[in-house]
């Protein structure tokens, strides 16, 4: 009987039901304020792409596979490669001056919610398709120069699909951590290599990436070398995101997909591995509820997340096997 | 929204992931949806739920051959997950034949080569077939053959199919009662 009341409450008074809880400082869930749920972490679990990763926080569950595949360069940057949404054919046969809006695509479908129609992308998955697109270009990701085969004929492609399948709040997050794993991912043909002497920035613990066949050029062909070494990416700058919500004056972390309907305002802050701040988007909110050392305390938050998932991935990745997962539970505590 | 005054509509919708498949496309095959709303719309018992809408949702992750049949599969678990009412499961199995030999199951490679793909669907109670689709030729003479070898290929699927709802059902009743 008392469930049945809770639950009417809720639906009749969310804002009153959540503040009820916020004020004790814990969340519906059961959550402090500034834990995430258990974030599970499963790469290379499909042998088709080139990297995959599945990212799994709380009741949220997005997949990301990457294929590469070779086309012609954009006449106005020959040597680099590039990052392709879904639709774009690349023929520099018709000059253009206009960039292409590269862009990773997200999927947000009825099959992750019901919140969901199916057709054309939504504005919410137009929105985290950008933000994904914004980190990895912006913070210069990757070196797109490391994806040309031969300067103004052959250039490598990576599309990157983010698929949502279960959708319970804070697919940003997800789908960042999803894309970042997907391109770290040795992929299914995994030879012994040197470690890459180009002196990238990242730290030694994150293995190379998304390994590409080596390649020749010759005659307007592109040939596959089986019996070569494969062709190594580097990530300069592993980005993790933390999004937060703010409810009844408070700041909530990783929040579900009640606490996002119902926050009045939410920040993402992305952090790379040497803790500078690559993005920080905020939505939202009247100018009094945001204060700086609200600001202070998101970035904060997002130092501590970042370690967490830092050594998730770590240790997701020190077995050389195909398929691995990790997982950070809530234990962890936030150092202030 | 379309509605019919008694009984629910289905709705199937079926999606390829890009990445899905060795040579990237984004599929969406509106042939694949509509033979599956066919095959389920006589064993749901829709006319308990009239004014309403089922939707089915598929979607590929990794393809390896025999979309349909993972999908018809997927589809009847599915259901009984969501506590639909059906008369009976739906098992689908693919059958072909290289150099006259019967083979079940194929994958992507046995489907890109020259062998007839037969895919059937049955309801395991009664035998009866539900869906029957073919692509490229086969010669009457070895269709019994195939045919059989996929029906038995069902059978097989059903067991498994089964077993894995008993073993999900014991576990929730063992959680109810705690």
């Amino acid at each position: 009987m008392a469930t049945d009341n809770a639950d009417v409450f809720r639906r009749i008074q969310p804002h009153e039901y959540f503040r009820r809880f916020i004020e004790q400082n814990v969340r519906p869930d059961g959550r402090q304020l500034h834990k995430f749920r258990k974030t599970t972490l499963n790469v290379g679990a499909i042998s088709t792409a080139n990297g995959s990763a599945m990212v799994r926080i709380g009741g949220t569950t997005v997949i990301c596979g990457i294929k590469a595949e070779v086309a012609e360069p954009k006449i106005s940057t020959p040597d680099e490669g590039f990052l392709d949404p879904a639709h774009v054919q690349a023929h520099s046969s018709y000059a253009t001056q206009h960039a292409y809006i590269s862009v990773p695509n997200v999927e947000l479908s009825p099959i992750c919610s019901p919140k969901f129609r199916s057709g054309p992308p939504s504005e919410q998955a137009q929105v985290a398709s950008e933000f994904l697109n914004k980190i990895i270009k912006i913070s210069k990701v990757l070196s797109l120069t490391d994806l040309c085969i031969e300067p103004s004929k052959a250039v490598w492609v990576l599309y990157a699909d983010v698929l949502c399948l279960s959708y319970d709040g804070n697919v940003l997050d997800a789908s960042l951590l999803a894309l970042v794993s997907a391109l770290l991912d040795p992929g299914i043909m995994s030879l012994p290599y040197p470690m890459a002497n180009r002196a990238p920035s990242v730290s030694n613990s994150f293995p190379p990436l998304v390994q590409l066949p080596k390649v020749t050029y010759s005659e307007g062909i592109v040939r596959a070398l089986a019996d070569e070494p494969v062709t190594r990416l580097t990530l300069y700058r592993i980005p993790v995101s933390t999004t937060l919500s703010l409810l009844a004056k408070r700041l909530l972390s990783d929040p579900s997909d009640a606490e996002e309907s119902l926050a009045d305002e939410q920040v993402t802050v992305t952090i790379d591995e040497r803790g500078r701040l690559c993005h920080i988007w905020k939505v939202g909110g009247g100018s009094n509820t945001a204060t700086p050392d609200v600001l202070k305390e998101c970035i904060q938050r997002a130092r501590a997340r970042y370690g967490d998932v830092k050594g998730m991935v770590e240790r997701a990745f020190k077995e050389r096997r195909v398929v691995f997962v990790a997982s950070v539970g809530d234990e962890t505590e936030m150092d202030t | 929204m379309n509605m019919l005054h008694d009984r629910a509509i289905i709705n199937v919708e079926f999606n390829m992931a890009p990445f899905s498949t060795a040579e990237r496309k984004k599929r969406r095959s509106l042939e694949l949806s509509s033979s599956i709303k066919q095959t389920f719309e006589p064993v749901i018992k829709t006319t308990l739920y009239p004014r309403s809408q089922i939707d089915i949702y598929l979607q590929i992750l990794q393809h390896d051959g025999g979309d349909l049949q993972a999908c018809i599969n997927a589809a009847t678990l599915a259901l009984i997950d969501a506590g639909l009412p059906m008369i009976d499961y739906v098992c689908a199995c693919t059958a072909g034949s290289i150099d006259k030999e019967p083979i079940v199951d194929l994958n992507h490679v046995e489907e890109s080569s020259d062998s007839p793909e037969l895919t059937v669907a049955i309801l395991p109670k009664t035998g009866k077939v539900n869906l029957l689709q073919m692509e490229s030729r086969l010669h009457v003479d070895n269709f019994e053959s195939v045919a059989n070898l996929a029906s038995e290929g069902c059978e097989n699927i059903y067991q498994i199919l089964d077993q894995v709802i008993r073993d999900r059902t014991k576990g929730l009743l063992k959680q109810m009662k705690q």
